[in-house]
């Protein structure tokens, strides 16, 4: 049972200081609703590992491991980005198995095991092409494929209905709670639509803001 | 399932009537430039070869080609490995991308002088370290110099690919678990081997087409190329008019077929790559210097160093002040440098004017975008000897090479810079803003002011680095000049490769500081004040 647990993560950005603390259990949804700028996705970042903190006392747990002094690639963290940020230069069956290849799974088994996948996303006869013919639907179905395919410890989630109209969203929301059962994770997810926390959250992640010596704080809890 | 991500069709061109009005225009203009000064002298060239079809497959043309393409082959391939470790190194640092930029400055006569200057009985190796080049003269050497001029263009237009790799596909890959080598080897990769691609397919049909360096290093025969076999033909000895042409026609065969394939990868990857290969001219974000863009820089300087040796007065040579105001040189260089001046501003005006058409052309008729793309990118597979023999014959009732032609070698300088202008001219045409273009027009500008408001300023910075550059390379020019000089029209790369063949290295040198100086300053102002123009906002 792995369980990632967020303790005084603290980063000073630009205009404010960023602290979060938080836990999110395996099989839970944490929803975060803020307004842009807000520091949701720098705090995605810092668990991450894209960015680093402020502050040596910070720790970021999965199952028990402080996972802070490992660089990204060795976190065993999912991240789905906002603009999806898939590989403009792979088609989509290259894309969805990227994380397995990495992970030195050969050929055959990957392309197997990305097509099953790919196959639950309704996305199978598209393997073959080119990932800039897609919608903007099929590209965020391939981005969660990506990010679950190879079983990450944790997922997050940026943002990742913003650029989708409402009856997209719906049935993207649905789409990810149904992959979410196959793989569950705990999972973190940004936004700024309210309808997300309702639909998606077993537990919401407060932002507060105070001030502290003139410098404005944003604590995640 | 919606599809938001699907191009967005260009519904904003609204321009009308009017647009089609001056669009014919600009139509009328390209169309009938391409014709008459591209298409009816190659169509020209074309119909002699039925007059000389023995000489094709002539042992001693055969020989041209099989040293036109070993040349050609070994200088892309060391230009290719050596562009690409410099581009890569260079790809953080704007500054040592505008450097790579610079042999756009520098012309291929002052790039065989250099090589002489260092590697020649009395130059700067021989003379502090005893090192003589054995095979000074000869196609080694001319590979040397090939890999000084192309190797930094190579690392220019890699260095810009790896500016455009998305840092987000980075990251994604580095949370997938991917290392730092690793990033490199499937995401960077993949970003920057097509620009790589494509400049090793334009830097070999460049070094088939050298003509002054490989007139003035190759040594003569047997290390002749086909293009310098041309200009024997004709101009050098007896007039031979079917070994011209058969050199012509295997040269079209070189270098179209690099041409072809370059345009085959954009017919298969649509227009939307087409623009991206056309983009290089976009520079990185600078940074601070870190240790690694040291090494960088001094892998850089190797490629500039040798152009300051020319600079650099020995005890036994002239100055440049004693050859600028000498009495004997200044009667002769100054008429040459105003002939090479007024030919380089003619060229630079037609250049500009029609890639300018061109470029419009496809903007107003977006059904010709993509021919006039693959039109004005056309001459980057035709030689300048060849466009030049093809001219010859199409319209040999008013011009004769003997008696000299300076509209010939304008219009010839002018069409081979083409490409490049494209190259300037086509990222700033594919965005062209036309809804700010329609909001002018519904406060009441007419087209013609709604356009001059609007787009003008993103025009004017390009149009001048166009045409700096394309004056910038037409001064150092050779090829076209040495088919259409006259004794009255004698440029300055002319009167150089003269001074040479006479043992006047001295006077040479002269003639390569003044060519360095001009030209670099023509395109480092232009390139500097034209590639970044700032955003105007639109109040």
């Amino acid at each position: 049972m792995k369980t990632l647990k967020v303790q005084k993560l603290r980063k000073e950005i630009a205009d404010f200081v960023l602290e979060a603390d938080f836990e999110v259990r395996e099989g839970e949804r944490a929803v975060i609703v803020g307004r842009s700028g807000s520091g949701k996705t720098s705090l995605l970042r810092l668990i991450s590992g894209l960015e680093t903190p402020s502050d040596a006392q910070s720790s970021v747990s999965i199952g028990g491991v402080n996972i802070l002094s490992l660089p990204p690639e060795k976190r065993n963290i999912g991240y789905v980005f906002q603009d999806d940020a898939l590989f403009s230069t792979m088609n989509v069956i290259d894309n969805a198995s990227f994380g397995l290849r990495m992970r030195g799974m050969g050929r055959k088994q990957r392309n197997d095991e990305a097509t099953h996948w790919l196959k639950l996303v309704g996305l199978a006869d598209r393997a073959r092409d080119p990932i800039h013919i897609l919608s903007g639907g099929e590209k965020q179905r391939i981005a969660f494929v990506r990010a679950l395919i190879w079983k990450p410890d944790i997922v997050l989630l940026d943002e990742p209905f913003s650029s989708l109209d409402v009856q997209l969203r719906a049935a993207m929301r649905t789409q990810l709670l149904d992959l979410h059962k196959m793989h569950p994770a705990p999972m973190v997810m940004v936004t700024h639509d309210r309808e997300d926390l309702a639909a998606l959250a077993t537990q919401e992640i407060r932002l507060s803001e105070s001030t502290l010596e003139g410098k404005s704080v944003r604590r995640f809890s | 399932m919606g599809r938001t991500s699907q191009p967005v069709a260009k519904s904003h061109r609204t321009v009308g009537a009017a647009a089609k009005k001056y669009g014919a225009l600009t139509v009328t203009f390209f169309g009938t430039y391409w014709v008459l000064f591209i298409a009816i002298p190659l169509v020209a060239l074309l119909l002699n070869v039925r007059f000389h079809v023995g000489k094709f497959f002539d042992p001693s043309i055969l020989s041209l080609v099989k040293v036109t393409a070993a040349q050609a082959s070994w200088s892309t391939a060391l230009s290719g490995v050596v562009g690409l470790f410099l581009g890569v190194a260079c790809s953080r640092q704007r500054r040592l991308q505008l450097l790579l930029a610079l042999p756009f400055a520098i012309s291929s006569t002052v790039v065989a002088y250099t090589v002489m200057a260092w590697f020649g009985r009395k130059g700067f190796l021989p003379s502090f370290f005893g090192i003589q080049l054995p095979w000074l003269f000869s196609m080694k050497a001319v590979v040397l110099a090939h890999v000084l001029l192309n190797a930094p263009w190579i690392g220019f237009l890699v260095a810009g690919a790896m500016g455009e790799v998305p840092r987000r596909e980075m990251e994604a890959a580095r949370t997938l678990g991917a290392k730092p080598a690793q990033v490199g080897l499937h995401i960077v990769w993949s970003h920057i081997v097509e620009a790589w691609a494509s400049g090793l397919v334009q830097v070999f049909a460049l070094c088939v087409m050298s003509f002054a360096i490989v007139l003035i290093l190759g040594g003569g025969p047997p290390n002749e190329t086909l293009e310098v076999s041309i200009y024997t033909h004709i101009r050098y000895g007896a007039l031979d008019l079917g070994g011209a042409v058969a050199s012509a026609l295997w040269q079209l065969v070189l270098t179209l077929t690099p041409w072809l394939l370059l345009l085959f990868y954009w017919n298969r990857t649509g227009v939307r790559q087409l623009r991206r290969e056309l983009a290089p001219l976009s520079l990185n974000v600078s940074r601070k210097f870190h240790f690694w863009d040291w090494i960088a820089a001094g892998a850089v300087a190797l490629f500039f160093i040798p152009y300051l040796w020319i600079f650099i007065q020995t005890e036994s040579s002239k100055s440049f002040t004693e050859f600028l105001f000498g009495e004997n040189t200044w009667a002769e260089w100054v008429p040459s440098f105003q002939v090479s001046l007024k030919l380089a501003l003619s060229s630079a005006v037609i250049t500009v004017a029609v890639a300018l058409s061109g470029v419009v052309s496809g903007i107003l008729f977006p059904r010709l975008e993509k021919w006039s793309a693959v039109l004005l990118s056309f001459p980057g597979g035709v030689s300048t000897l060849v466009l030049a023999l093809g001219f010859w014959l199409a319209y040999s009732r008013w011009v004769d090479p003997f008696e000299g032609s300076w509209l010939a070698i304008a219009i010839l300088q002018a069409t081979v810079f083409l490409p490049i202008a494209l190259r300037i001219f086509r990222p700033i045409a594919s965005a062209v803003q036309f809804h700010r273009i329609d909001a002018a027009r519904s406060l009441g500008a007419s087209p013609l002011r709604a356009i001059r408001w609007t787009e003008f300023y993103r025009w004017k910075g390009p149009v001048f680095a166009a045409f700096g550059m394309a004056a910038g390379v037409s001064l150092g020019e050779l090829a076209a000049v040495s088919f259409f000089y006259s004794e009255k029209l004698i440029p300055l790369p002319l009167l150089m490769s003269r001074w040479l063949n006479r043992y006047r290295f001295d006077d040479a040198r002269g003639i390569s500081i003044l060519l360095f100086l001009t030209a670099t300053a023509l395109v480092a102002l232009s390139t500097y004040s034209g590639l970044k123009p700032r955003e105007r906002r639109f109040a």
